[in-house]
């Protein structure tokens, strides 16, 4: 496979004509920021496909194409975030879509924080993720608003027809006094056999009509228990009451909030329904439809006055600028005081330096050992990178890395990485190093979030080297170093005997 | 002196959360506020409410149903903390931050947590003093 170059048209283009939209597959054709010209397949079968072979190889050999990286992208470490920051608009859009490197600054991941304010303006038109959720909770507000109005509706109308039903026993009471005197207002207790025999679950209610037989001297009390139930007995309803207790149970189909569920089917009456609810009408009219009406008068102005400044940069998470810089070589990284270039092995300590909070730049501060979270980390974002996975930060759902199969674009992670280190080397041993102490219970939560979001938790084990052979082996090199790691990936998944059979 | 401060690491990522909150979240007046020997807190307005508590959630639907007028619901300014991801910390230390939120009248009843990534996320997550009633989801 022979590895040659060109200039690169498209990535200058990328972020100019938006309007026509690219299907995803071109956009992102790349996995890699670098090109590779792979020499077409012979086929024994297809005598033909020799001679395309041969031209593709004799093209190659007489005009070489010059080396790869063609373009080495210019980033600025950050102390303050920890991080690399790259300005430059083409190295921002070329590093993301190129393999999904960095986040920007302040979208949720793709750079499109401007992209994000022209259309909050108006002077764009355009699909932009995050305006797009800001709208889909916004409704779903709305849709709980909602639910938690018609269930207040629901215990009011509940509390109505009690008081009303009460109001009649009473009427009955005192209708007749004596024959019904011994109505109870409450359910009582079930003490003698005959009552226990009526209850629901026994053998008796089974041979009877109901699920509750009247007991012979409750009376109506079986009624009440039925109540609990949810079922009302409509015998004892007058005629007003009857239209509401038999119209359809309509239940309400709020928008966003269709797929959770209703515990219980409570009766209510059609006239809720008819107190008609304006889906456009939000919780707080002046404020949640947020600056795009609010501001958008007021920023209109602006943004007639003065361009809009970008605010927004890509930001590269420490294992990312160095897997960049050391494994594919496509970036430098200049110290921000200076200016001049740093290498990567004045990387290699900077981002270890950096690991910890507050990080350990002092003079008499401790050099970091070979299992500090930045080389832990790093060997396993290699470790994945190298495997054409696509590793993010996962803080979101509390684990170390999430992991996509192509990128964010085309899928949701598959997986939430844990790192853990293995000091299985006898030196740690001796020195009575102890792998870090987790409970259960941090265990467990996590794989919930996980299980809650449809991603299979993997534990990542990294066998740490002892420290006189790390640094012995970085003298000859960081791949040499590297070399000396072990990563063991063990998948964990919540087996419910229910369910999983 | 500002020398100082930019370097030091804690007003470093509050500076971050600052950032945060103003331009991808659009909150207004932000303000962070120093108390002698304190962690740095973040003051200011987000664009809606974020957080009704249950009970005044029913007093609002009832106050909407005995009206017909749905009540506002304003926006209150919010304290931020914002912390590193790699820092300890202690009930204690928390209950001291909660100590320290300005108040005239009655004290701040919650605060929210900003943990910032080195990959630019900001998680927010809100804390509240005491026990609290659950939100239904």
């Amino acid at each position: 496979m022979a590895e040659t170059s060109s200039p690169k048209p498209a990535m200058a283009s990328a972020n100019n004509n938006l309007a026509t939209k690219r299907p995803l597959y071109e956009i992102y054709a790349l996995p890699a920021p670098i090109k590779t010209f792979p020499l077409p397949s012979f086929y024994p079968s297809n005598p033909l496909s020799f001679i395309q072979l041969a031209y593709a190889w004799v093209g190659q050999v007489l005009s070489p194409p010059p080396a790869e990286p063609s373009i080495i992208h210019q980033g600025t470490w950050s102390a303050a975030t920890t991080s690399v920051h790259i300005k430059d608009a083409q190295s921002m859009r070329a590093l993301w879509e190129q393999g999904f490197y960095g986040k920007g600054s302040l979208s949720r991941s793709e750079p499109n924080w401007l992209r994000r304010e022209e259309v909050r303006r108006g002077l764009q038109e355009g699909h932009v993720s995050e305006i797009h959720t800001v709208e889909r909770r916004e409704e779903r507000i709305r849709a709980k608003w909602e639910r938690a109005r018609l269930e207040q509706e629901i215990i009011r109308q509940t509390r109505e027809r009690e008081a009303r039903q009460a109001e009649k026993h009473r009427a009955v009471e005192d209708a007749n006094t004596a024959p019904k005197a011994h109505i109870p207002t409450e359910p009582l207790a079930p003490v003698g056999p005959a009552e226990i025999l009526a209850l629901p679950n026994s053998a008796a209610s089974n041979l009877g009509n109901g699920f509750v037989k009247d007991g012979p001297s409750h009376g109506e009390s079986s009624d009440d228990y039925s109540k609990t139930n949810g079922t009302l007995d409509s015998s004892l309803e007058s005629s007003d009451d009857t239209s509401s207790t038999e119209a359809p149970i309509s239940t309400p189909v709020i928008p966003g909030l269709h797929h959770l569920k209703r515990q219980k089917s409570v009766r209510f009456s059609p006239t809720v329904a008819s107190t008609t609810f304006d889906r456009t009408d939000p919780p707080s009219p002046g404020h949640s439809t947020g600056p795009k009406q609010n501001e958008s008068a007021a920023l209109g102005s602006q943004a007639g006055a003065g361009v809009l400044i970008n605010k927004e940069h890509l930001q590269l998470m420490p294992e990312e600028a160095l897997w960049l810089n050391f494994a594919l070589g496509v970036l430098v990284v200049k110290d921000p005081r200076s200016g001049n270039p740093l290498s990567t092995r004045e990387l290699l300590n900077l981002f270890r330096q950096h690991s910890v909070f507050p990080p350990l730049t002092g003079p008499d501060d401790p050099s970091p050992l070979p299992d500090d979270d930045f080389l832990l980390h790093y060997v396993v974002y290699h470790h994945f990178r190298s495997l054409g996975w696509v590793p993010r930060a996962g803080i979101k759902f509390g684990v170390d890395w999430l992991l996509y199969n192509k990128g964010p674009v085309f899928d949701h992670a598959e997986f939430g990485l844990l790192v853990i280190p293995s000091y299985s080397d006898p030196w740690w041993q001796s020195s009575g190093k102890r792998k870090p102490q987790k409970t259960w219970q941090w265990f467990h939560s996590i794989l919930r979030v996980l299980s809650h979001v449809m991603k299979s938790m993997v534990l990542v084990y990294v066998d740490v080297p002892p420290p006189h052979k790390f640094e012995e082996a970085l003298e000859s090199g960081l791949a040499d170093a590297l070399k000396l790691y072990k990563v063991r990936e063990i998948m964990v998944k919540r087996w419910s005997s229910n369910r999983n059979r | 002196m500002a020398q100082l401060l930019a370097e030091d690491p804690v007003s470093q990522i509050t500076q971050t959360v600052v950032q945060n909150l103003e331009d991808q979240h659009d909150w207004t007046s932000v303000e962070t506020h120093h108390g002698a020997g304190q962690r740095p807190l973040i003051k200011g307005l987000p664009p809606r409410r974020l957080y009704i508590h249950p009970d005044d959630q029913i007093a609002a639907l009832d106050h909407e149903h005995s009206t017909g007028v749905r009540l506002h619901q304003e926006p209150e300014f919010e304290w931020v903390l914002p912390v590193h991801p790699a820092e300890k910390w202690t009930l204690s230390r928390i209950a001291s931050v909660f100590d320290s939120v300005e108040h005239t009248g009655e004290r701040a009843k919650r605060i929210v947590l900003g943990t910032v990534h080195n990959d630019s996320t900001v998680v927010y997550y809100l804390l509240h003093e005491g026990l609290v009633k659950p939100r239904q989801n």
